[in-house]
């Protein structure tokens, strides 16, 4: 069937008949077409059967290609370096075994031959040429002493093609193998041909959309046949049109090649079927706020795009946008593109951007993440969210969705652990979960005690006791009132010289879900009785000072929780402080006793001192007659006689009797005694205040026992004769 | 000195006819009646006095008050001395009147003396700055001329006063 293929391909005699042919078996030999066409070259030229004109040249038989080292006039082609093979070269020949061939056709040759080795192996058979329908050699090329292959061109000279045309040519092998390197041409004289293509009239490039419409046609000249390579192939008439209809997108090179012996001519024209244009957006049909996200666009068959919306300002054939931080709301993104040919294509994706959804979920009220509750206790697992579609609860609350929802616990017991969580979807699908973890643990407990006692207790200061405490459940305590510091959950303190106060020594324990129980023990440390010292002027006293009575009490006291004084002449009661001291004022005459009481709880102790207020010191001196007559004794009549009193101060008196005559003589007398007399006897005159006439003035200095002196107001006695005379 | 005087107009015409008739006699009646008036002075001064002295109450000056005089005694006493002077001269007929002012600032008596006598400064109406006694003596006296004339009544009035100086 190839044999025949190839004999079909002919185009100079059998272009009618391969035709024919060929539309017989087109269906079922559409692969084999690709093989003729590998081996049906049309003009065979010179070149070895190994590479150069293998595609014109087709086995038959048992044919192959062998490595022989042959030492010969040959040279190897340029591409493997163009040794002369004088000196023996190797390379890749055919290999005819015997009863096979190769064969091909050829046409416009003037000369045929071919190059076949003489060989001393004793395998090799006889070689035989044929062309044009004759055999134009054959020889035995077994050469019993040619120890190394040599090839020939046989025959040689080379056989004269008798025709311009169209013939065909074989090498068969029989009586051994036969080795042909080359085949050998020449071709005849003749003008090279010319060949223009055109697509729709134009040499184009000519841009088109898909799918394309458009006729090919061409002219030639000098052409013995014409062939289509590139968007298109096979044997061409060598002037001809041919309609191509629904071209797809693509570029389209038609090449037609024209050939003659002398040469070929080509000419190509590219058609440009452009696809329409597509851009494909790319954002996200969702996402959560705040967006981060980046929207894309890539085209294809496009020549420009050009951004509208969020992609305003933006063109390119693809192009991003980087957006960050968007917030909840719809974003459309627009991309407009335009090929070549004017074709557009849009495409717009909106994303709209969802509030991130949240959820909280809170077991007995608390957010957790670890809540821990004194057990037993019943409580309730609640859950919130927003911006979201769906919740669906798991751990304790799996089984449980909705938005919102809660489920209850009751009476969980100490020991118990339980993990709630709810896990939240917006529609750009986000999530938000929340879990809460539910400790229940046992109440605790602590018992503080002082000395081993659960008090109150009651000590005198300075004390001296230890204070103890121990807990259950508890995972820290904590000292509180009178109990500094650190304390463990168990522990004791060991206090000395604790002065007076009542003092409160509690501890304060906490479980892990903060419950805490406190215990506490009283001490009351009472002070010693008080200490009062009362003074009044710096003193004890008592003291003494006159009316009105002026002084300072000062008072102290210690270990004394109140005082109150007390006073005979209350001007100093009521509650006092403990220290302190207060002036006292306008005392009258008497003694005034002053007490300051003060007490706590260990007793009552008090103080007094004694203010003796007295009259200031005064006196009287008169005469017993405050008129006497002149020397009165010798008529009867009395002296004077001077009384006086003494008051206030302090007795004893001491007084001092001063008499002044109306002369101005002054006569002294002392007296004592708070009340005292002179008379005329006292003072050793019958006559006493009354030997002279005119006024008579008496006083008194007075002195007390404290040395305080007075001098009273004087007095006087009139002393006259009390004549008697006739009135006119 | 007391005078006596009558001031009808009567009187003094029938005088200045006596006078003219009998001016001898009538000298004498002048005398007798000067006389008879120093001696009742006297005699009232001396009663006066004797009053103010015995009657000065020393009691009371001893009890503080100022010296005054014991109103009873010291008229008693002025009136003893009249008395007494009276008889020795055989007066009979003779009024007397004795008022104390015993205190020590005196006083005033209206309407006393009786008649109107020269009383120091002032006439009618004895008054004293101190305690005191007054004496009023009312004496007849005989006439020589007026006797002949038939007067009857003649009698002279004198007042006599005394002090205690305090």
């Amino acid at each position: 069937m190839r044999f025949a293929l190839k004999i079909g391909s002919s185009k100079k005699t059998s272009w009618l008949k391969a035709t024919s042919f060929l539309v017989v078996l087109a269906v079922l030999l559409t692969g084999y077409r690709l093989a003729f066409a590998n081996i049906s070259p049309e003009y065979l030229r010179n070149g070895r059967t190994y590479d150069q004109e293998s595609n014109y040249i087709q086995w038959n038989g048992s044919v192959a290609y062998v490595n022989l080292f042959h030492r010969d006039s040959t040279s190897l082609p340029p591409s493997e370096g163009g040794a002369f093979c004088g000196s023996g070269c190797t390379e890749q020949v055919t290999r005819i075994q015997s009863g096979s061939s190769i064969s091909g056709n050829f046409t416009y040759l003037r000369t045929f031959n071919v190059q076949a080795a003489y060989s001393g192996d004793s395998n090799v058979g006889t070689v035989t040429v044929r062309a044009c329908g004759q055999v134009i050699f054959t020889d035995d090329l077994y050469l019993a002493n040619q120890s190394v292959p040599g090839f020939n061109n046989l025959p040689n000279p080379a056989w004269n093609v008798p025709t311009a045309g169209d013939c065909t040519w074989s090498i068969s092998a029989s009586g051994g193998y036969v080795d042909v390197r080359a085949v050998t041409t020449t071709y005849r004289t003749t003008p090279a041909p010319t060949v223009d293509l055109r697509v729709n009239g134009s040499n184009g490039p000519l841009s088109l959309s898909a799918p394309a419409s458009y006729t090919l046609s061409w002219t030639s000249s000098n052409a013995a046949s014409c062939t289509a390579s590139g968007s298109w192939s096979g044997a061409q008439a060598t002037g001809s049109s041919q309609g191509i209809n629904n071209v797809g997108s693509g570029t389209y090179t038609y090449t037609l090649i024209c050939a003659n012996p002398s040469g070929s001519a080509s000419d190509s024209v590219t058609v440009n079927v452009l696809s329409a244009p597509t851009v494909i957006v790319n954002a996200p049909a969702s996402a959560t706020a705040p967006a981060s996200y980046t929207a894309t666009w890539t085209s294809s068959n496009a020549t420009s795009c050009t951004g509208s919306s969020r992609f305003t300002g933006l063109s390119g054939l693809t192009g991003s946008r980087a957006e960050t931080g968007l917030p909840v709301g719809s974003y459309d993104y627009t991309v407009i593109c335009t090929n070549a040919a004017g074709a557009s294509a849009t495409d717009t994706k909106r994303t709209v951007v969802y509030a991130a959804p949240s959820v909280d979920l809170k077991v007995d009220g608390s957010d957790g993440p670890t809540v821990v509750r004194t057990g037993p206790i019943s409580y309730s697992a609640t859950w919130t969210s927003s911006n979201a579609t769906q919740c669906t609860g798991s751990a304790r609350l799996a089984g449980y969705s909705g938005l919102a929802g809660a489920r209850s616990e009751a009476n969980v017991p100490a020991g118990t652990t339980y993990d709630y969580s709810v896990t939240c979807q917006n529609p750009a699908g986000a999530t938000a979960s929340d879990t809460v973890r539910m400790i229940v643990v046992a109440a605790p407990s602590v018992d503080v005690r002082v000395n081993g006692s659960n008090g109150p207790l009651t000590f005198q200061e300075p004390a001296g006791y230890t204070v103890s405490w121990t807990s259950t459940n508890a995972v820290s305590c904590s000292a509180l009132n009178n109990l500094s510091g650190p304390v463990g959950t168990s522990g004791n303190r060991a206090l000395s010289n604790v002065l007076q106060g009542t003092y409160q020594y509690a501890v304060q324990c906490m479980n892990l879900a903060g419950t805490t129980a406190i215990d506490s023990v009283v001490v009351n440390v009472n002070p010693p009785p008080p200490v009062v010292d009362l003074q009044v002027e710096g003193v004890n006293g008592p003291i003494t000072q006159v009316e009105p009575g002026s002084y300072t009490l000062t008072w102290t006291s210690q270990y004394a929780a109140s005082c109150t004084a007390a006073s005979s002449d209350t001007l100093w009661i009521g509650n006092v402080t403990v220290s302190g001291n207060t002036p006292i004022s306008g005392a009258l005459i008497g003694t005034h006793t002053y007490t300051l009481t003060c007490s706590n709880v260990s007793g009552t102790r008090s103080d007094t001192v004694t203010v003796y207020v007295i009259a200031p010191l005064s006196g009287t001196v008169s005469p017993t007659f405050a008129r006497l007559v002149l020397f009165g004794p010798n008529l009867g009549l009395p002296a004077q006689t001077l009384t006086g009193t003494v008051a206030g101060g302090e007795p004893p008196y001491l007084a001092v009797v001063s008499v002044r005559a109306p002369s101005g003589a002054v006569t002294t007398f002392s007296r004592s005694g708070s009340a005292w007399s002179l008379s005329p006897s006292a003072a050793g005159d019958i006559n006493f205040g009354t030997t002279e006439q005119g006024t008579w003035t008496v006083w008194a200095d007075l002195t007390d026992s404290a040395g305080r002196a007075f001098r009273t107001n004087s007095n006087t006695w009139t002393v006259s004769w009390y004549s008697v005379h006739g009135r006119p | 000195m007391i005078f006596e005087r009558k001031g009808q107009t009567a009187l003094w015409g029938f005088l200045v006819m006596l006078v003219l008739i009998a001016i001898a006699s009538g000298l004498v009646d002048i005398y007798r009646l000067y006389a008879a008036r120093n001696w009742a002075y006297t005699a009232a001064q001396e009663a006066a006095l004797a009053g103010a002295s015995r009657g000065r109450d020393w009691g009371a000056l001893m009890t503080g008050d100022e010296m005054g005089l014991d109103g009873a005694t010291a008229k008693a006493e002025a009136e003893r001395v009249l008395i007494a002077e009276m008889a020795s001269r055989g007066i009979s007929g003779y009024t007397m009147d004795v008022r104390v002012l015993p205190v020590a600032g005196g006083g005033s008596i209206a309407g006393f003396p009786p008649r109107p006598v020269r009383l120091g400064d002032s006439l009618g109406a004895w008054s004293s700055n101190e305690p005191a006694v007054g004496v009023y003596l009312e004496v007849p006296v005989d006439w020589l001329m007026l006797d002949m004339l038939n007067v009857q009544i003649k009698t002279v009035h004198v007042f006599a006063s005394a002090g205690v100086a305090q």
